[in-house]
């Protein structure tokens, strides 16, 4: 008997063994997904059917005959996708969850848009009806909140001579708006037009060498979108854990700069977040040495005069570093002349309660209050 | 009952501890909440960073921003919702301005695009959102009429401090500040984050807004060993128009403000030492593009001129008027012991002026017309009385001609 019994739990270990190296045989990207995107049915539907109920989740409205729109609009969206982006990153626009718990088994999804604890990108909503003030990157998705007539189809500074997608941005779009992803948005791969196909396989990718911590390496970082920072492919960095939901000058991600701008010509040549800035706004990215013609960016703050006021990294007006070593997390240690004035310096990248999307209120009656960013390095102009 | 009195006792220290961490914590939320502000520092003192009369431009496309911010003379993009704001002059320009800084223009006549400081400084067609006046030195500390001018029109006036000029100087000397090519000549003298609003404040010197070209980082003549009391013992100030010179108190300069010719601040403790200012440059020879030749190097040490500190005292050709007299007054004596010194601005203008050589248009309280070239008779009367060989001086002789009166010469 005992005998019979130990021969079954040998079999046991044996058949489990056996179907763990097949399972990794047949499909080597389910060793490398995240634990949390294991469930598939978080995010995509065979059948658009559960229980007979149709699934289409997601604010998109259903259109037909919309040519490319169809991604989001069309009935079946595209790659089996349950929503479209604002379906995961905008779940609840009213609510006050910056990060929402999503799916089975839960995890964390960043909420772009929403009424509660901004994260390190800003708050879509707080850009509704901005008007002219410019408080957010008209992003498509939100109706009538974010609409064409806020902002112009062209991105300010644009030079498609330093954009380095081979579709370039489209400002004749149907659209009028700046898309989630693809050729005429942020994310993801921007030689592609569709904004859905642009992301694909980025959120399966296993992103460690991002997540600052020990895991943390620039080594392969930027190789595709899905191991780029944020999901802007070619970009490094070092993600905070949770988006700066909690932040301060020893938790925060960090930024990849360099020590002078330059507009890269091919995809996938972009490292700083300001080079990725200037894909769209390149001219607003570039000059390297005094007389400014324009605000520096991808340039070091210097040592000296004024800019030695800046003594401790400021969550507020962060610098980017010319580099992040292994294993790093977040610092509170400021360089000066090492450590780089970026567009992040001054501005949010999605959206912010401040004109321009500005880190502070420069529109502020109180001219102490308005000037108080620009204080932080100019500390002679206080 | 050991054992429960020291879980007592443990129970007592976890319970101070967690007191203690939480009232840290209260603080440390206090103090992370408060929002992020400016403290008010040297920017936000100065004229042009005040935000109830500082820099507000007003034009197409640019917004409406509170008085005083960064916006309203650098532009960070050289674009607003997509376009550059006005003055939109095809671009951005050097060190993010509204304009270009300095077109390098050699002499008159200025116009607005020449110096981006006449962009606001200017009459009609200021970009600042409210006109307003930089009247004479003359009118602002000697009391003479306002004119209703501005710093462009006193520029293109019959005698003025070449911009030009006044910038290949400053290059030349301290070129780790000043660049020909790309700085603007206003600054040599004037730094435009700390500049103070001295015209509104007139008597009260820490309001100055000159900074030495050779310390462009600093205000001059906001300390007490940057006024004239502390550059000389001997100086009186002048009066100003309205004063009584046979009356002691009066009307003197820079304030108008009637006071005693002993008290500190007619002897200059509310007045910038100008001489050490001017002579940053003047002490030596500086190029003249307007007159063609080289200027006179100003030497008021003692062993030079003697409206400075050399030795003019017991002249016997031309007594000095009020308040250069024993009391003060009208009706004092000649103080042969004295050898008063003057300060620059007490007979010129720091901009432009209607007389020649920048003579100021107002000296000691009376009027000056200089309506011949060389013939200076008006200014020296302000001061002088003509005595012994200087009778035959009349209006219409030269006090400078042929060498007789000058900056150098010995009488």
């Amino acid at each position: 008997m005992k005998a019979i019994y130990g021969k079954k739990i040998y079999i046991v270990i044996l058949v489990v063994l056996v179907a763990v190296c097949i399972l990794k045989m047949l499909s080597p990207a389910i060793a490398a997904t995240k634990d949390v995107y294991k469930v598939c049915s978080n995010c995509h539907t065979m059948h658009a059917s559960q229980d007979a109920i149709f699934i289409r989740e997601g604010n998109a409205p259903e259109v037909s005959s919309l040519g490319n729109c169809v991604e989001c609009h069309g009935r079946y969206r595209w790659m089996l996708l349950k929503m479209d982006c604002l379906g995961c990153h905008a779940r609840n626009v009213n609510g006050a969850d910056s990060i929402v718990l999503f799916g089975d088994p839960s995890y964390k999804v960043p909420q772009v848009a929403h009424n509660g604890t901004d994260l390190a990108a800003g708050n879509f909503r707080l850009a509704f009806g901005m008007g002219n003030e410019s408080k957010g990157h008209n992003v498509h998705g939100f109706g009538i909140n974010l609409t064409t007539v806020d902002l112009m189809n062209l991105p300010p500074g644009y030079d498609s001579g330093r954009d380095p997608s081979n579709i370039k941005y489209d400002q004749f779009s149907d659209v009028g708006q700046i898309m989630c992803a693809g050729a005429n948005g942020c994310h993801g791969n921007r030689n592609q037009t569709s904004h859905i196909e642009a992301m694909r396989g980025s959120h399966h990718t296993n992103d460690a060498i991002l997540q600052l911590g020990a895991n943390f390496t620039e080594t392969n970082q930027g190789t595709t979108p899905g191991l780029s920072y944020r999901f802007l492919y070619g970009v490094h960095g070092g993600e905070d854990s949770d988006w700066q939901a909690t932040v301060s000058s020893t938790d925060h991600n960090e930024y990849k700069g360099a020590s002078s701008p330059s507009a890269p010509t091919t995809y996938g040549d972009t490292d700083t977040i300001s080079e990725f800035c200037g894909e769209c706004h390149g001219m607003f990215h570039g000059g390297s040495a005094s007389p400014w013609l324009r605000h520096p960016s991808d340039i070091p703050l210097p040592n000296s005069g004024e800019y030695t006021g800046y003594t401790a990294y400021s969550a507020t007006i962060p610098l980017a570093r010319p580099s992040i070593a292994d294993g790093s997390s977040s610092s509170s240690t400021v360089t000066l002349g090492t450590d780089i004035v970026m567009c992040l310096s001054c501005h949010r990248a999605h959206a912010s309660q401040y004109t321009k999307i500005l880190r502070w209120d420069y529109k502020n009656s109180d001219l102490s209050t308005a000037l108080a960013g620009c204080a932080v390095c100019h500390s002679s102009k206080n | 009952m050991l054992m429960k009195m020291n879980r007592c006792h443990s129970d007592k220290i976890v319970f101070g501890l967690f007191f203690v961490f939480c009232v840290a914590s209260l603080v440390c939320a206090l103090l992370l909440s408060a929002p992020l502000t400016a403290q008010s520092g040297t920017y936000l003192d100065s004229a042009h960073g005040n935000s109830s009369y500082g820099v507000k431009r007003v034009g197409y496309g640019f917004p409406d921003y509170t008085k005083g911010l960064c916006a309203h003379c650098h532009e960070q993009h050289a674009s607003i919702d997509g376009a550059e704001p006005d003055p939109a002059g095809g671009g951005p320009d050097k060190y993010m301005l509204l304009a270009e800084n300095f077109s390098g223009a050699v002499q008159q006549p200025y116009s607005q695009s020449h110096d981006v400081c006449f962009s606001c400084h200017y009459g009609v067609g200021t970009l600042q959102s409210t006109a307003f006046y930089n009247e004479s030195y003359s009118s602002t500390f000697g009391g003479e009429a306002a004119a209703s001018s501005n710093i462009f029109d006193t520029f293109n006036k019959a005698s003025y401090h070449n911009l030009k000029d006044v910038l290949t100087v400053a290059s030349n000397n301290w070129s780790g500040t000043f660049s020909a090519a790309n700085s603007n000549p206003c600054s040599v003298c004037h730094n435009s984050h700390l500049a103070r609003r001295i015209n509104a404040n007139q008597g009260n010197p820490g309001f100055t807004a000159i900074s030495k070209p050779s310390s462009h980082s600093t205000l001059w003549g906001s300390v007490s060993t940057e006024r004239m009391n502390y550059y000389t013992a001997y100086y009186r100030a002048p009066f100003s128009v309205g004063a009584n010179p046979a009356s002691d108190p009066t009307k003197h300069e820079p304030d108008g403000v009637s006071r005693s010719y002993t008290s500190n601040e007619v002897q200059g403790s509310n007045l910038p030492d100008y001489v050490t200012f001017c002579n940053d440059c003047h002490n030596s020879i500086v190029s003249s593009y307007t007159l063609g030749r080289n200027l006179y190097a100003i030497d008021w040490t003692a062993s030079g001129d003697q409206h400075g500190k050399g030795d003019g005292a017991g002249s016997a050709m031309g007594d000095l008027k009020a308040p250069y007299t024993s009391d003060g007054t009208s009706g004092g004596t000649q103080v042969d012991s004295t050898n008063f010194v003057t300060s620059c601005t007490d007979c010129h203008e720091p901009h432009g002026s209607s007389n020649e050589y920048l003579i100021r248009t107002t000296v000691n309280g009376s009027a000056v017309s200089i309506t011949t070239s060389g013939k200076w008779y008006s200014l020296c009367i302000t001061c002088h009385s003509l005595t012994g060989d200087h009778t035959w001086h009349t209006i219409g002789n030269s006090c400078n001609g042929s060498g007789c009166h000058d900056h150098g010469s010995n009488f």
